[in-house]
């Protein structure tokens, strides 16, 4: 699962040229999502409270654009990285976790940070520590994935895979939203990644008719309780006016669908039924649901 | 008929035979799946009636027949006095209808 990579990193502050195709992001929206950010540091924090140092949270560096070669070059010395995809969007991502950071989970999870040496360098994973790595990283993205639908962005993590040539798998050349996280473990920072295709951007965009879309089902839950006029309907016929006022008591009309009748409001059928005429009571025993406007 | 008359021949008018005139929420309706039972406190009994109506008017009352399977509605009462009573199906205010989810 290890993956060695041996670039260093760029400095946050870099001023870099602007390169071609390169996204762009308008401020507000890069409020937006840092917000969002900010909560999946605090999320992840509490997710992984028995993963973590004592006292110590994880906490949202900031985010850039980068392509995932380069991101994936720069991000540390080692990576442990999961593929993802957020369900009912087409958004999908990486997250990248440094060795040295998940080191720091497995040894915090065994309760023996304290024994660790603060030597950055580290011996392969045991089975066991892999599988607490892979548990690490079960939470963080089911936690991101709830953070992500609380803020109107997909419905959870859809899957994920550790496999780097899983089909979620992003393209090397790929502009991503590299959002960057930290845990402070003094002498060292320790780093965490995710990498997101960047239309995210629109998602986060989506955001604002997301919070509409909160109102609109207060709305909707005073509409559903509003009371609809229905005609139990046995027959329908279009008749002159002349005919109509020779009616009398006596005359007999056939009713064209026998037993079946329908449900009508304001000229519009809403099903048929089947009436049954009981002793006291009127059956009405639903038979389909149409919806067909009289007038076609 | 005369002359200024002849239009009633060409107007048509909708009539409509009403068993019920009921009324439910938004979300009672469209929860609605076939098989459901709507049962409705109209006792038509051994006389099922039907009010037959022309633009939200009751013109007239009708007895529902059988007959070889043919539904009959045959008119029982013409007129005003037919527009009377409307409680008796027009259950709109009453609430006394019950829908039974299959």
């Amino acid at each position: 699962m290890p993956t060695r990579n041996h670039q260093a990193r760029p400095a946050q502050d870099e001023q870099r040229k602007y390169e071609l195709w390169r996204p762009i992001i308008r401020p507000q929206r890069r409020a937006a999502l840092d917000r969002i950010h900010h909560n999946v540091a605090d999320d992840w924090s509490r997710a992984l409270s028995e993963y973590l140092p004592r006292g110590k949270h994880i906490e949202f560096e900031g985010l850039s654009f980068e392509s995932y070669a380069t991101l994936n070059h720069t991000n540390g010395e080692a990576v442990h990285s999961a593929v993802f995809a957020l369900e009912r969007t087409d958004i999908g991502g990486a997250l990248l976790i440094s060795a040295d950071l998940a080191s720091c989970l497995v040894l915090s999870r065994l309760g023996i940070l304290e024994e660790a040496s603060s030597d950055s360098s580290h011996k392969a994973f045991t089975r066991i520590e892999t599988a607490i790595i892979r548990e690490a990283m079960r939470l963080l993205l089911t936690s991101l994935g709830a953070t992500y639908a609380r803020a109107g962005v997909g419905a959870g993590v859809l899957r994920y895979s550790e496999r780097s040539k899983d089909p979620l798998a992003l393209a090397s050349h790929d502009y991503v939203l590299a959002l960057r996280f930290r845990l402070e473990l003094p002498p060292r920072s320790l780093t965490l990644t995710i990498a997101v295709t960047r239309n995210i951007i629109n998602a986060v965009g989506d955001l604002t008719v997301s919070k509409l879309g909160q109102g609109s089902q207060s709305t909707g839950r005073v509409l559903s309780r509003l009371p609809v006029e229905i005609d139990v309907m046995l027959g329908e016929w279009y008749l002159p006016l002349t005919e109509l006022s020779t009616l009398k008591p006596g005359d007999t009309i056939v009713l064209p669908d026998g037993e079946d009748a329908w449900l009508s409001t304001n000229g519009i059928t809403l099903m048929k039924v089947r009436v049954s005429f009981g002793q006291h009571r009127t059956i009405l025993t639903l038979k389909s649901n149409l919806y067909r406007n009289v007038s076609e | 008929m005369s002359a200024n008359k002849q239009w009633m021949n060409a107007a048509n008018v909708c009539l409509s035979a009403v068993v019920a005139r009921i009324c439910m929420p938004v979300d009672t309706l469209a929860s609605l799946t076939n098989g459901d039972i709507i049962e409705i406190d109209v006792d038509l009994g051994a006389d099922p009636q039907v009010r037959l109506i022309v633009q939200g008017r009751t013109v007239a009352i009708a007895t529902v027949t059988e007959r070889d399977g043919v539904l009959r509605a045959t008119i029982s009462q013409c007129g005003p006095e037919s527009d009377r009573e409307p409680e008796k199906w027009d259950l709109r205010k009453s609430g006394t209808e019950g829908v039974r989810n299959s």
